[in-house]
């Protein structure tokens, strides 16, 4: 039995890393787990020698929050996790601002950290989220991991 | 028929939250010309949704079908 919570959140929700912890530890009543990954993911302040002013993120709510639980059953099979929370923030955010949070619970090191970096890779390619990059020198769509196009306005 | 349509990131320059009239027995490839020009724009070619579903582009749409155009995804 796996404890899976996944969730996007607006800006103004905060995320507490001591209720990630107590989420799943009593998840885990006879303390099976030895360990928990942590992954958090922040915006940047440069890019490509340029400033981030804000990063702006959309997403297909229902279909983001499918896909995460999707990735959180199958890497916890994978893995033989106990539990795993994906917090994927939404909205415009700043340098330095919280975009993600991943937290994989497992039984030592050698499952946690390669579930861990799985669950992240999987997020970015899988979950239906998109980002607008405004930056010092205009904006820019974010298409797949890197390629940048420049918005077009007006 | 009526289709409503929506797009996200640089799909959203071209193409707003709609309804769209067309006729009965267009596919999903035949709605992607029509909003974007051609099966890509900017270079990016679209992932299609209908009714919240993943969509190859040979599927006849109906009446009341909601399609969403995705660039490819960009989480993290």
């Amino acid at each position: 039995m796996v404890y899976v919570s996944v969730k996007v959140l607006n800006k103004e929700e905060n995320i507490s890393l001591d209720s990630i912890i107590s989420e799943l530890a009593n998840a885990d009543p006879d303390h099976y787990v030895g360990g928990i990954g942590l992954f958090i993911g922040l915006v940047k302040g440069k890019v490509n020698g340029s400033t981030v002013l804000s990063l702006e993120y959309s997403s297909i709510k229902d279909l983001a929050e499918k896909a995460m639980s999707q990735i959180a059953y199958e890497i916890s099979e994978k893995y033989d996790l106990k539990g795993v929370l994906i917090y994927h923030r939404v909205g415009d955010l700043k340098p330095g601002e919280t975009t993600l949070v991943i937290a994989v619970a497992g039984k030592s090191r050698v499952s946690v950290m390669p579930a861990l970096a799985e669950t992240l890779e999987r997020v970015k390619k899988e979950v239906p989220v998109f980002k607008l990059e405004h930056r010092s020198d205009g904006d820019y769509w974010i298409i797949g991991d890197s390629t940048r196009i420049p918005r077009k306005t007006g | 028929m009526r289709i409503k349509v929506k797009a996200y990131s640089v799909f959203s320059e071209k193409v707003g939250e709609r309804v769209v009239e067309v006729d009965n027995g267009l596919t999903v490839r035949d709605l992607v010309e029509i909003l974007l020009g051609g099966l890509e724009y900017r270079g990016v070619s679209p992932l299609v949704f209908v009714n919240k579903e993943k969509s190859d582009l040979n599927r006849i749409l109906k009446d009341g079908d909601e399609v969403i155009l995705t660039p490819p995804f960009s989480g993290g």
